[in-house]
């Protein structure tokens, strides 16, 4: 094992013995209700933990507590839903927070025994890229008219998990594809504009340099020049066609994955995005532990689609 | 019976392993994760994988216990029984367009081979190349300089790249610097002695204030790392740098950029037609002109190019003989633009069975 695989590996070990003792420590604070873990899943974009448990509070019990129960709030989990199983409806608020205690009132429940409690916690960023690998392919290949991305997704180290419960399920696993659009927007603008935007340029040049001359020479060509365009039209247009509302019609993904945000990505100090990073999600358990699909980008038809764009935002008239 | 080992080889995959996977193409370097899931029926005591000396493994799925012998890597133990992947690349860049390492992963049971699967990684790099160039040009009085020097590029093997051109002046390579930057500094440099009340002035159009703010950090900078030349005098150019980076002017420079925007975004806009000439190409600097400054000189020009995971390749030259026949004005500092023809010769690589 090399150094950088030795540390990783100890810090995945660590943040799980961590999430581990958190979870035991519930769990032994739960225990006058005979608590039993049901799932556990891990909601990889929105870096939560929940776990559900299985409560059992029969009239017995409820007698021999005080009316009210406290769990002392050390494993940053919070009490999120109660719902009562013999019934099935949700139990209205009866864990409340006090600032350093989860306070059960015990009055609030009814009289049913059997409660399923959900309770959730926050995951870091590290833990997860240790838990499960995401990777994507960085240049697209070329199909006809489509471009194809590979995506795969793996649990790098469930077991610590499998050692407590038979099911574990790491959801929302998330994958990010760059498709690079800068060429789609370059080959729909006319040459026209091109040249209209370098008159524009000139122009605006002679008048900070107070070249008299040149300036009134190029304001007689820009005013009898038709088809007047704003700069910021054009780079918004482009925004907007690399937004998600708009691209989303010219991506797919292969199953297990489904689409996730689309948005685009613009380099600093330039105006037009370049590329536009799609995100694909997946769920990872036990039993499939790796998800394998490709990413298809319909370039053609978004090509089609951006030269249809353009031609109704730009001046109609050439010059 | 090669045929017949290969036979036995998918046959015994389809009972033994029910999910296998390698990414089907890669960069140089580029991580490629790998795969296999088999019945839990299946015993072995260790697993092999082999892996060509220009391979790494840089990442293990399920793995808790392994050893690297060089280029052998022995599994000891899993976490779950029956599934293991890694993430393998190369060490070092690829000399051909398309290459391929083979990767065998062996499962062992009383030191004999109980099963075994053979990956094969398929490594693209892209290539550029002159195709055409001319010789010799020739300067005459009326030599219409737009139309002088006209190159073919070529482009091939597989991924897109980004190619810098870089000129010869006294006898150093420098690189072509982005216009965006030029501009602001030419118009920050004429401004920043004039105080900020005779810079009001209307903005005609709406910008984003974010996107001000981030051009305009980004510029600054850059000037102070150094990147955008300042062609001014040495006491206004150390002037200038101190100007800049006194967060007190910061609303000045601030001002100056957005006054200017739509001269920018002119130039921004114009800056990014050029910088992807071409499909698969973005061109850092945008397109090249050569500078002439007296007749002796002979035209060099260098494309240095990288692929999209930064690996930089060996850059292509091209020389040009100048021959000056002019008659007038022979002193003349001429701007020639370099005229590029791309001629496209990518190779695509099969994506696995797709559904979309």
């Amino acid at each position: 094992m090399s150094g950088v695989e030795i540390a990783s590996a100890i810090a995945l070990a660590q943040a799980t013995k961590e999430l581990l003792k958190d979870l035991n420590v519930l769990s032994e604070q739960l225990k006058p209700f005979n608590p039993d873990i049901k799932s556990f899943r891990i909601d990889y974009l929105g870096r939560n933990s929940e776990v559900k448990y299985l409560l059992l509070i029969p009239n017995g019990i409820r007698r021999q507590l005080k009316r009210k129960v406290e769990i002392p709030a050390i494993t940053g989990f919070r009490f999120y839903e109660m719902w009562d199983l013999d019934k099935l409806e949700i139990v209205n608020s009866p864990w409340a927070f006090n600032g350093e205690k989860w306070v059960l009132d015990v009055t609030k429940l009814p009289s049913s025994e059997k409660y399923s409690l959900t309770v959730k916690g926050r995951i870091s960023k590290e833990f997860l890229e240790q838990l499960v690998s995401v990777k994507a392919a960085e240049n697209p290949s070329r199909q006809e008219e489509k471009d194809f991305y590979w995506i795969h997704s793996a649990l790098t180290n469930a077991e610590a998990f499998r050692k407590i419960w038979t099911e574990l399920n790491v959801e929302q696993v998330n994958a990010n594809v760059r498709i690079g659009v800068e060429r789609m927007f370059t080959s729909t603008i006319p040459e026209g504009i091109k040249e209209k935007l370098e008159l524009q340029q000139k122009l605006l040049g002679a008048i900070a340099s107070g070249n008299r001359d040149e300036e009134q020479r190029l304001k007689i060509k820009y005013r009898t020049m038709k088809g007047k365009l704003a700069p910021s039209e054009l780079s918004d247009l482009f925004m907007r066609l690399a937004s998600g509302d708009f691209f989303a019609d010219y991506v797919t993904v292969e199953q297990p994955y489904v689409m996730n945000a689309i948005e685009p990505i613009k380099e600093i100090g330039t105006v037009v995005p370049e590329k536009v990073k799609v995100g694909v999600q997946t769920d990872l358990t036990y039993k499939n532990p790796t998800a394998k699909g490709n990413l298809c980008f319909l370039r053609h038809k978004y090509s089609l689609a951006v030269s249809e764009k353009v031609k109704e935002v730009l001046p109609k008239r050439r010059s | 019976m090669e045929l017949l080992d290969k036979e036995m080889n998918s046959s015994e995959a389809q009972t033994i392993f029910t999910s296998e996977y390698i990414a089907p193409w890669a960069l140089p370097k580029e991580e490629i994760p790998v795969h296999l899931i088999w019945k839990p029926t299946m015993r072995f005591d260790h697993i092999q994988i082999l892996l060509t000396p220009d391979m790494t493994v840089k990442e293990f799925y399920n793995v808790d216990q392994f050893e690297r012998l060089n280029s052998e890597i022995k599994i000891r133990k899993l976490f779950t029984p029956n599934f293991f992947g890694f993430v393998v690349s190369t060490i070092e860049q690829i000399k051909q367009s398309h290459e391929q390492r083979e990767i065998t992963v062996n499962f062992i049971t009383d030191g004999k081979i109980q099963h075994s699967r053979t990956f094969t990684a398929n490594i693209y790099r892209p290539e550029l190349s002159i195709i055409e160039k001319p010789d010799v040009i020739v300067l005459k009085d009326n030599s219409k300089l737009d139309e002088l020097v006209t190159i073919s590029l070529g482009l091939s093997g597989f991924g897109r790249m980004e190619i810098t051109t870089e000129l010869e002046i006294g006898g150093k390579f420098e690189p072509n610097v982005e216009p965006l930057f030029q501009e602001m500094t030419r118009r920050l440099t004429t401004t920043f002695r004039s105080d900020i009340s005779s810079l009001e002035k209307k903005n005609k159009i709406k910008i984003n204030p974010e996107f001000v703010k981030k051009t305009t950090q980004a510029f600054i900078e850059s000037i102070r790392k150094g990147e955008v030349p300042l062609t001014m005098n040495s006491a206004d150019v150390a002037d200038f740098k101190e100007w800049i980076q006194d967060d007190s002017n910061q609303e000045k420079i601030v001002k100056v950029v957005s006054e200017h925007l739509e001269n920018i975004l002119i130039e921004s806009l114009l800056y990014y037609f050029d910088r992807y000439p071409t499909e698969g190409v973005a061109l850092s600097g945008g397109s090249p002109s050569v500078i002439i400054k007296s007749a002796v000189e002979d035209l060099k020009l260098r494309f240095k190019y990288r692929d999209s995971l930064r690996n930089e390749y060996e850059p292509v030259l091209v020389e040009i003989a100048v021959k000056d026949s002019r008659t007038r004005n022979r002193d003349k500092e001429l701007k020639i633009p370099v005229n590029i023809k791309w001629v496209h010769r990518q190779i695509n690589p099969t994506p696995l069975e797709v559904k979309c």
